[in-house]
């Protein structure tokens, strides 16, 4: 053992010394041919011939080669003189080394970019607390089911966290509108985060009276607080309503959505039954507890979710979310994107094998050229392993340049991607290089490498010597490796295409989304959102005046041509619906009152977008407040009601209200 | 290329053993060792530069001789090996090997 122990550091010894050791060598043979030609001459012998001194010449060489093989760590040596040499035949020709690392870096680049995404948002466990017992019961519930689930779940922690919306942030600078989400008390310690500063929300702090408080995200105390160190305690003012900063959270910390930057505790009140029953429906993630699984999760909801439509205050669909289940919650998060990014991934997969297969066949072509030089060296004496593993080394160093170039570009095309990627997104703000990334790189060039070097490091070596030699030309290996060429290029076409006709694909796909006509006219329309608190349309007439003023005042401007009013801009998916009761159709228990997505404007909204009028009139100054109650309705509402009668002069009311 | 010893030199696995005999008989520089084979051979085991030295290296690093430099006949310096105590006993061992392989080639030979 110690035998060779003390081998290996003489080796070691000898390898750090071995420029010297090579002198020390050719003195010691200059030495021994001295005393051998003294000798020779003491003998008589004194002209060697030309011959001999060849051979002399032959041996001196051979005896130096080996010796430094005693030296140690040859192989290693032979990969730096690889390395080298590689490098000076790249310098020689940069124009070919250019092409072959550019083409690579970029199919290594999107690699990289795309599966950074595609490694936080599905592969990454989610930065919680114990991350695969965090699940989301699908469908969305208003939160007197949320107590409900709660009291009566044995498998899961369920909490309600509602997806955000916005709140005026008044007293802290200009005021602004900030995004935040509504959440039950428990909802920190279900989701498994924790707050950086401060504390999270207490138990009961979700009723009225104690919910005056809110948590900040680490961005929003920087940008609006400017992190200043007495934020906690210190009340700020939401939509008129005062309360007091208890917490800040971790950097980076974004539930559900990445444009979500405070939490509030929802305010559950059992005695206000329209909100307890009918207010936001939002969706409740839940933590399984200690022991128990998804499938006991998953049949214990759906036994809770199947009578749960009879017991709202007012008739619901008959198997209202009945059909609810339990998911997991990084899977609900990735949702919709998977399939997007599964079809990413093959596309950037697809550049890189053509990238490869491009740089195969560059790299056969210079094979071929390259003949004369390779029989040399076999005819010097390299065997045809090390000449194989010269020609690898070769694309190796291409590959890992490319490896290089390829990650740093795919960093840059990060953030862009982060920028244009909608924030709706969960997780995108995590979206980064990790280790997990870099491997995936490093693994990616070392296998570019190898299947693009081998096809013309193989070519080398089925070389025949002299026939090389002498013409610098093979024949029967030439018509396969030309074959094998066409079928490179052939292959790198059909790829080429599947990519050009997929890209064409989608791009006519979203063509035809913005050219689908919405039924209005939006060009040249300028929207202003005004949003004032819901205190202040307390006084009713207060109210419309001022609104009737701020349309008074718009029409005025420059060159405004008409001015309207709506609770909401078309196709922005943020229109109140409500339960109705519609003449004809009088309720069952099956088919209680329709949800209908209503939508309030003022009389000039019609004009102003230029949508149609098929039948009636639309609203006038007459439909005032003291007037009748009217509605307009679209074709599409008319032909599911009344299909064969002209709908005007049907009614329609409010479920609960009468007249 | 070729590594097989050309007809007329020694074969491959006794070169070590060789060596470390003839400087188990005193300290001497390559030139000197190739001639004492020669000499005491009758002129039968001839070694040549292109192994001799490689195997004086193996033996460095097997730490069975070690060198050093000193002045030769011509007044050049040159590199003396000597044997080590591990190398005396590498050389009893590889001696009875070879011995051991000679009289089974031996027992072959003469059989019936």
């Amino acid at each position: 053992m110690f035998y060779a122990l003390g081998r290996i550091w003489r080796r070691v010894r000898f390898w750090a010394a071995r420029d010297t050791l090579s002198d020390e060598l050719a003195e010691e043979l200059e030495l021994h041919l001295q005393l051998k030609e003294a000798a020779e001459r003491r003998n008589g012998r004194a002209h060697i011939s030309a011959e001999e001194s060849r051979r002399e010449m032959g041996n001196l060489t051979l005896a130096k080669e080996e010796s430094r093989d005693m030296w140690g760590f040859v192989s290693v040596d032979n990969v730096l003189h690889d390395v080298r040499y590689a490098l000076r035949i790249f310098k020689r020709n940069p124009g070919f080394a250019s092409i072959a690392i550019l083409s690579l870096a970029l199919g290594i680049a999107g690699n990289t970019a795309i599966f950074s995404i595609t490694n936080t948002l599905l592969i990454k466990p989610l930065p919680f607390h114990e991350p695969s017992r965090l699940v989301r019961i699908t469908q969305l519930y208003p939160k007197a089911i949320l107590e409900r689930f709660q009291q009566r779940s044995k498998t899961m922690d369920i909490a309600f966290v509602s997806p955000g919306s916005e709140f005026n942030l008044t007293g802290v600078g200009p005021a602004s509108r900030i995004a935040g989400s509504e959440t039950s008390a428990n909802f920190f310690s279900v989701l498994g985060a924790t707050v950086e500063r401060g504390r999270t929300f207490e138990l009961g702090e979700d009723r009225p009276g104690k919910d005056g408080v809110i948590i900040l995200s680490r961005e929003l105390w920087r940008d609006k607080f400017h992190e200043n160190a007495d934020i906690l305690g210190r009340t700020i003012t939401l939509d008129g309503i005062n309360r007091r900063v208890i917490g800040i959270t971790a950097a980076n910390f974004a539930f559900p959505a990445t444009r979500v930057q405070f939490w509030i505790p929802a305010r559950i009140d059992p005695g206000n039954a329209a909100d307890y029953w009918g207010g936001e429906f939002v969706p409740l993630i839940a933590r399984l507890r200690p022991g128990a699984n998804m499938q006991q999760a998953r049949s214990e909801i759906r036994s809770l979710a199947a009578g749960v439509w009879k017991l709202f205050p007012w008739p619901m669909p008959r198997g209202w979310n009945a059909d609810s289940t339990v998911v997991s919650l990084q899977s609900d998060l990735a949702g919709d994107t998977r399939t997007g990014l599964f079809i990413l991934l093959g596309a950037v997969g697809t550049v890189l094998i053509i990238a490869c297969a491009n740089v195969a066949s560059l790299l056969l072509a210079r094979a071929t050229t390259r003949r004369k030089e390779v029989a040399m060296r076999a005819a010097l004496g390299a065997g045809t392993g090390r000449i194989i593993r010269q020609l690898l080394t070769e694309s190796m160093v291409l590959a890992l340049a490319a490896g290089v170039i390829g990650v740093l570009l795919g960093a840059t095309s990060l953030s862009l991607f982060r920028a244009v990627v909608p924030p709706e997104i969960s997780g995108m703000t995590q979206v980064g290089l990790d280790w997990r990334v870099c491997v995936f790189a490093a693994a990616l060039s070392v296998l570019t490498g190898l299947s693009f070097g081998i096809v013309p490091a193989l070519d080398a070596g089925e070389l025949d010597l002299i026939e090389a030699m002498r013409s610098g030309s093979q024949r029967s290996a030439t018509k396969t490796w030309m074959a094998m060429r066409s079928w490179l290029i052939a292959g790198e076409i059909a790829l080429t295409v599947v990519l050009v006709v997929g890209a064409g694909l989608l791009m006519k796909s979203l063509y035809n989304l913005t050219a689908l006509n919405p039924g209005f006219d939006s060009a040249r329309i300028l929207t202003v959102k005004i949003s004032p608190n819901d205190s202040f349309c307390a006084q009713r007439a207060s109210c419309i005046a001022f609104y009737n003023r701020l349309m008074e005042q718009a029409q005025g401007l420059g060159d405004v041509v008409d001015v309207a009013g709506a609770n909401t801009v078309p196709l922005d998916g943020q229109l109140p619906a409500i339960p109705t009761d519609v003449e004809d159709h009088p309720r069952t228990a099956d088919f209680p009152s329709p949800m209908l997505w209503i939508g309030a404007v003022t009389p000039s909204y019609f004009r102003l977008m230029q949508i149609p009028l098929i039948s009636g009139r639309v609203f006038s100054e007459a439909d005032g407040p003291n007037a009748s109650p009217v509605i307009l309705i679209s074709a599409s509402t008319a032909r599911r009601f009344w299909p064969r009668v002209n709908p005007i002069g049907k009614h329609i009311r409010r479920t609960g209200e009468t007249g | 290329m070729g590594r097989k010893a050309p007809a007329g030199e020694l074969l491959p696995g006794t070169l070590d053993l060789l060596l470390l005999r003839v400087l188990a008989a005193g300290s001497m520089h390559g030139y000197g060792i190739a001639q004492r084979l020669k000499q005491v051979s009758e002129n039968v085991l001839q070694i040549g530069e292109s192994s001799l030295y490689p195997a004086l290296q193996r033996l460095l690093v097997n730490g069975w001789v070690k060198a050093e430099w000193g002045a030769s006949e011509n007044n050049r310096r040159a590199r003396y090996y000597t044997l080590t105590a591990a190398g005396r006993k590498q050389l009893a061992a590889e001696r009875e090997e070879f011995t051991h392989m000679v009289s089974a080639i031996q027992k072959v030979l003469e059989m019936r």
